[in-house]
Order: structure tokens, then sequence, then C-alpha cells
């Protein structure tokens, strides 16, 4: 079979930046287009994707994935065993969990291979991918991303820390990759206007900003209750500029 | 395959919101509460901490988030910092419990090793090895691997480059003072030295 969907790897330079966040309702807000979404969670280091959204216990599904691919015997009914199936108001989506540091017995070769395997059954496959990730894992992430998000926070110490290592993302990139400004002070005192924030990040890098998503009381509260920002709150402007974003991803991926 | 399902927007459920005034105060009371009680307080450095500087010097703001399980890992705000920064900490983000170590850096020697054999992927700076070495005997000849520290932080790694570059590898670790003198004497007798994973 032939690869037909879309890999999106949302990445960041340090944790706690909201990547994994952004990635959960990402992935929600491409399957509410009506699209067949797969998230995985590849962060080596703190996965964190069951935290989110309260699931009760991690499970290291892609570990047992990569073991039947390795057999030859990963096929949809494996991985319908080994995804959970995450609903939110409409929007469906497959989950499969991660695995940790310690779990250094994952075989890099095969994670591309099963990366390949789920962009045959799915339309998107969203990764969310480890801070400091691993030299390998970078590597798969530069071969086989259809577009890769690099989450920064929208303040002072992050983009500083943005522009610091701006060059080597630019070599990097491969013209896959784009930021997003993440927790924008938008419009309060003292807050940046989006198109500042844009002009901020074009002073030192040529790598565009795929969006900016606004300080948003309902993230925390999303957080707070396990559950995706879509069923926390619809009003929501985070929601919005993710919701745009996926649309945007949606018609040009 | 699991489903979750974390909630819809069933005929029952809307028709409970517009079934009366008195639950939509309930409603308002019960996010009021929410938003009110379920925030809670987390330190966040008000300057770059570099790894190994005391947190107890350091100066601090109040961040109020609701994390909910996930706030666990992170310094609350109404615990006095103690201990010392294992990895760098940057202004404005939240403190990882796992950033923070029990150690004065001052019980720590910091010594740069060659590492003989390239990395294993799971050794980074932040990680925690242990140092292996096989005792030159003589010539080519070389004793049996022995274990001369456990527990020692790797603080950097230095890659090598250009032309001349080797798999060997340098690596900064911060190393008990018990365990340093065997290090530094199998260093000392060109002996091969090897880093292992322990985290």
């Amino acid at each position: 079979m032939i690869p037909t969907g879309a890999s999106i790897w949302v990445e960041s330079q340090t944790g706690g930046v909201g990547r994994t966040v952004i990635a959960a309702n990402l992935a929600f807000e491409l399957a509410a287009n009506g699209r067949r979404v797969c998230l995985i969670d590849l962060d080596e280091r703190f996965p964190a994707l069951h935290e989110y959204f309260a699931l009760p216990q991690r499970q290291a599904a892609v570990l047992a994935a990569l073991r039947f691919l390795s057999q030859d015997r990963l096929d949809d009914a494996k991985l319908g065993e080994l995804t959970a199936r995450l609903v939110s108001k409409g929007a469906a989506l497959d989950y499969l969990s991660g695995f940790g540091l310690a779990d250094n017995e994952i075989a890099f070769d095969q994670l591309e291979k099963l990366l390949e395997a789920l962009c045959e059954r799915y339309d998107f496959v969203v990764v969310d991918a480890s801070a400091e990730a691993s030299e390998p894992l970078c590597e798969i992430g530069r071969k086989t991303a259809s577009r890769r998000l690099f989450v920064v926070p929208a303040e002072t110490v992050g983009l500083a820390r943005l522009a610091s290592v701006a060059t080597d993302l630019e070599a990097s990139s491969l013209g896959q990759l784009e930021i997003v400004l993440n927790r924008a002070n938008i419009g309060s005192v003292g807050g940046r206007s989006a198109a500042q924030l844009h002009k901020a990040v074009r002073d030192f890098t040529s790598i565009p900003v795929a969006a900016v998503i606004p300080s948003d009381q309902l993230f925390d509260e999303a957080a707070a209750r396990g559950m995706p920002l879509r069923q926390a709150g619809q009003k929501s402007k985070a929601l919005a500029a993710i919701g745009d974003l996926a649309e945007r991803l949606a018609t040009t991926l | 395959m699991v489903t979750v399902n974390f909630g819809g927007s069933s005929s029952k459920a809307r028709y409970l919101k517009i079934s009366g005034i008195g639950l939509v105060v309930v409603v308002v009371a019960v996010c009021l509460k929410f938003f009110v009680f379920n925030q809670q307080q987390y330190l966040v450095p008000v300057h770059t901490i570099a790894m190994g500087e005391s947190l107890e010097s350091q100066k601090w703001r109040v961040a109020n988030l609701s994390l909910g399980s996930m706030g666990v890992r992170y310094l609350k705000g109404t615990v006095k910092p103690r201990g010392f920064a294992s990895q760098p900490i940057y202004a404005g983000d939240l403190v990882a419990r796992s950033a923070i170590s029990g150690v004065a850096p001052s019980e720590f020697v910091r010594l740069v090793v060659t590492s003989k054999t390239a990395l294993g992927a799971s050794i980074h700076a932040g990680s925690i090895v242990a140092i292996w070495s096989a005792a030159r005997l003589s010539g080519n000849d070389f004793d049996a691997p022995k274990r001369l520290a456990g527990a020692v932080s790797v603080a950097r790694v230095m890659k090598q480059q250009g032309v001349f570059a080797s798999k060997a590898q340098d690596v900064e670790v911060l190393i008990n003072p018990l365990q340093a003198p065997a290090v530094i004497s199998a260093m000392a007798t060109d002996s091969p030295i090897f880093l292992v994973a322990q985290e």
C-alpha cells in the first residue's frame, strides 16, 4: 500500500511549553474536519498524552506495535487492539500511547516503518515528539514528517531561545518546519499583537509562523479536566486558532 | 479497541441546559468554584538558573494554573524551593521536580572523560550513567572491564567535529569525589573508558 496520509510532528526545544496540549487538540480539530486521525506519543523523556487525557494507565502501545511490525503481524485488527479511540463532540481519533526513556529497546528503523504503516491507514498522523529528542528520533522526523510544528512560548525568553537555535532549525527544516507561538498574551495590557509577534520572529528567522495561539484560561481548564479543548469550551480563542491551523493543514497537506 | 468518550451534546443534555434558570445558577456556581478553587500556584524563576545553582538564592514569581493531574510534576508555590538545579531551568518555565537535586554541586567533582565508543542515544546532558573501564595491562592487553563509578551525572556532551573526529566522545561529568580517583587513574593509564546509561 502507498502511504496516503500526512504526518505532522509537533516539537519543542524544551518541555513545559504546551506542545502536548497543542498536539492533542490539533489532532481533534483535524478529526473534526472529518479526517481519519491517529495521535501518537513519541516523547522519549516524559510521555504525557495519557495524563492529558486522564487515561488511567500508560501502556506502551508503540512498543507493542513495533514488535508486531518486526514480526510482520501488524494488521488492522492488531492496530485496533493497541489504539484507544478518543471521542469528543463528534470528533473521533485513534490514540497510540508512547514509551519512556527507560524503554531504550526502541527500534528506530522499525519506528519509521510504523509511521509509514500508520500513514497508509490514516489521513493524518499527529506526533507528539520529545523536547530534546534523541538524534535517531530527530532523523525520523526530518525524513518522514510532512510538516513539523515547532512550539515556542510567545514571550521574551521563549523568543530569545528560538533566536539562539534559529540557524540550526533552518538548516534542518527542509522546508517542512513552521513555528507555533503559544500562550500569546494578545490584547491585554503589555501584551503584543499577533502582527508584532510575526514581525519579531521574522527579524531573526525565515521559518514561517504557522499559528499564534492566544493565552487561554480554558486551556488550563481542559487539562485539569482531562479532556480536549473542544470539550471544555467551544468559545476558546486558543481552540479557534488551533482550528484554523488544522483547517489550513487539512487543505494544504 | 478501548473507546473513551469525553461526552457529547445529546438532546437530553441540551434539554437540561435550557430547563430553567435555577439549573443555570447552579452551573454558574459550580464553574465559579472550579475557576476559583482548582487553580494552584506554581513557582516560576524570574531569571534562568544554571545547572548546579542553589534554588534558595533565586528570585521567584508565582503563576496560577490549573494543571490537574500533571501538576504533581511541578514545584508548587506553597513550598519554599530547596536543593540545586540538576539541569538548566529557564526563566518563565515551570520547574519540573525532576530538575531538582538534593545534592550540593560542591559534593561533585567535574571531570571530562573520553568515552572510547560513540554514546548511546539515551546519554545526553542530564543523564545518569555508570563509568566502566578495562585497565590497560600492556600494549593492547586489557583486564576485564570494571565499574569505576555509578550515579554519575552528565553535565554536557562535547561533540568532536572536523576531519580528525573519531567515535570517541568527550563528556563532562559530575562525579562523587570518592569515585573520582579510580576514574582519573584510568585516564592517566590510557585505559579505555565507557559510559553506560543507568536511567
